[in-house]
């Protein structure tokens, strides 16, 4: 009987409390909602969490604000996610690790972006790898792995072994895909032999192990690594400086995205990101925006 | 005259609880009902679905970085019938041996064992099997085949079958369990073997359970996805052998869909696969619902 009562109590609790809560529109709202690229993911959730540690409240970050609790929400879900989910308001800030295409733009109606920040891409080979002999990578070179041309080490480099190239490559819609094939493959298409890595730890940990692949990722977490070799991209070493200078090309952006104009929270949020933000993305490796010209 | 006893407001909590029930049931079969819309809304393949099907299903290869962009799937259903078949293969019949031993054969102290065991062993996480597989069978696989990489659809489909392997075992013990004591012990009062006894009275009689372990196993074999994903190889080519890599369709979802532009023709092929891969569990587990009523009139009859 007691039972019933109860169960009867937490129904109506659970099943009338959101409803409650969505009608309070107008309120403030403390709570900001970011998710998408899962590049900025670790970047984000350390601005967020040192954002919060710093002023707990809104009425600190500035006096106009009442004094409620600052809670920001930073989940990943991909690039794609981000957009799609600040086109729908189901987050309040996008993360993105390319640029939007058109047709998202049109979808998407006056929007505002802000570059935070580059990653820089490099490809790499694991430190066993018969290509470790060479220092730089041509264009051509590359182009002619990735697109399934050179199946051996041996098509690069007559002095090679003749062993098959294993290609890893991220998922087609990610950023840095993208960068290859605009700027690298152009109007050849990639082999359909290439392993897709789901994740940038996955194509890590891929190289590491593997003898005969090649991969490309963010040159920091590529350099970080004891196994790898980082390679020259056309005479030019990718570090952070070159992306700084122009002289190192393949680069991605790290978008923030918001729908229409940002409320004053999420504004100072991005700020926050812009400034003191900077030095957690340096710290992370990636190319911090205020440098880049 | 039990009735009597309760008092008014019982009624009123029992029609309230049994409201309650019909409401839990409700939004659970509607939930089921939405996903089919939503997953048939977003591939537009009712209208406005950008390709031929046939060229989406047989023809075309997957390549959206290409110009034009092509995104037909015959890859990834072909990795997903060889992964999931082979892990059947393996996994039913030594299911099924695992269930009679376990129900039949097995001291008490062995059953008290194996029983939890093979619920622990269900309830490992997927990416555990995933990693375990990449560890062991990736890596000697390079060295026994002299592979440039170990992963190939015969890893995936091993370590599914791994995967598979406990909720089958243990819906079929549960299946021969549950035959009637007394079929058991008229068919030994014949006096023929227990290999007789098993073969012809308990596999007839326990046929719609083991129809749901198969069910059971098949649907576990074909939604896996983080696992299939780490060891198939995650390869747009068309496989060959059971040595060559692959992408089933949970992984090619997996991978793609996160970073795809909503509404592209990309994205509309990717939810037209998820829809496809709905349908064929759906329709699979119709199918063996449909066998077990017709085994289950046959045997009552």
């Amino acid at each position: 009987m007691k039972n019933v009562r109860m169960l009867v109590a937490l129904f109506l609790s659970l099943t009338l409390a959101p409803m409650a809560v969505a009608q309070e529109k107008n309120k403030f709202d403390g709570t900001v909602r970011i998710g998408g690229s899962t590049t900025l993911l670790p970047v984000i959730a350390d601005c967020a969490s040192q954002f919060m540690e710093k002023y707990e409240t809104w009425d600190k970050v500035d006096p106009s604000f009442p004094k409620t609790r600052i809670l920001i929400y930073v989940t990943g879900g991909g690039s794609g996610f981000g957009i799609k989910a600040v086109m729908d308001g189901t987050v309040n800030i996008g993360m993105s690790s390319r640029d939007l295409k058109d047709a998202e733009k049109t979808q998407l109606g006056p929007y505002k972006e802000f570059l935070v920040s580059k990653d820089c891409l490099a490809f790499a080979v694991n430190k066993k790898n018969p290509l470790t002999k060479k220092d730089n990578l041509t264009r051509e070179e590359i182009a002619r792995i990735f697109s399934g041309e050179a199946k051996t080490f041996k098509e690069i480099d007559p002095s090679l072994p003749n062993k098959p190239i294993l290609i890893q490559m991220r998922d087609a819609a990610g950023g840095s895909t993208e960068i290859v094939k605009t700027m690298i493959l152009k109007e050849k298409n990639f082999s359909q032999n290439a392993i897709q890595v789901p994740s940038q730890g996955a194509n890590l940990k891929k190289l590491e192990t593997n003898t005969n692949a090649i991969g490309y990722l963010s040159s920091v977490i590529a350099q970080e690594s004891a196994k790898l070799k980082v390679f020259k991209y056309e005479g030019v070493a990718p570090t952070n400086e070159n992306v700084i200078n122009g002289k190192y090309r393949l680069s991605r952006p790290l978008l923030l995205l918001v729908n229409g104009t940002p409320e004053p929270t999420w504004q100072k949020f991005i700020d926050y990101v812009l400034n003191d933000g900077q030095k957690i993305i340096q710290e992370q490796g990636y190319v911090p925006v205020r440098t880049i010209r | 005259m039990t009735r009597r006893f309760f008092s008014k407001s019982l009624y009123w909590s029992d029609a309230a609880l049994k409201a309650l029930s019909f409401l839990a049931l409700g939004t659970g079969v509607s939930f089921l009902l939405l996903m089919i819309v939503f997953v048939l809304r977003e591939s537009s393949l009712g209208s406005g679905f950008t390709m031929n099907l046939f060229d989406f299903l047989v023809r075309d290869p997957w390549a959206p970085m290409a110009t034009p962009p092509s995104h037909g799937i015959f890859h990834a259903w072909i990795s997903t019938l060889v992964i999931t078949g082979l892990s059947l293969l393996l996994a039913i019949p030594l299911g099924f041996g695992i269930g009679l031993f376990l129900s039949e054969v097995a001291p008490r102290w062995v059953q008290q064992v194996m029983q939890p065991a093979l619920e622990l062993l269900a309830g490992i996480p997927a990416v555990v099997y995933g990693f375990f597989g990449y560890v062991t069978l990736v890596r000697n696989f390079e060295v026994w085949f002299d592979m440039p990489a170990g992963e190939c659809l015969l890893i995936a489909g091993l370590i599914l079958a791994v995967m598979v392997l406990p909720f089958v075992a243990s819906t079929a013990a549960e299946a021969f369990r549950s035959v009637a004591q007394e079929l058991r012990e008229m068919a030994y009062g014949l006096g023929v073997t227990q290999l007789y006894v098993m073969r012809r009275v308990l596999f007839r009689k326990a046929l719609p359970g083991l129809f749901a372990a198969v069910a059971l196993g098949l649907a576990r074999a074909l939604g896996e996805t983080l696992a299939v994903l780490m060891l198939a190889g995650n390869t747009v080519a068309v496989p060959h052998s059971l040595l060559e890599r692959g992408q089933p369709l949970t992984a090619l979802l997996a991978t793609e869909l996160g970073e795809t532009v909503v509404n592209s023709a990309k994205y509309q092929a990717l939810f037209a696969s998820g829809f496809i891969l709905l349908i064929v569990v759906l329709g699979i587990n119709a199918v063996i619902w449909i066998l077990k009523h017709h085994f289950l009139e046959r045997s009552h009859a």
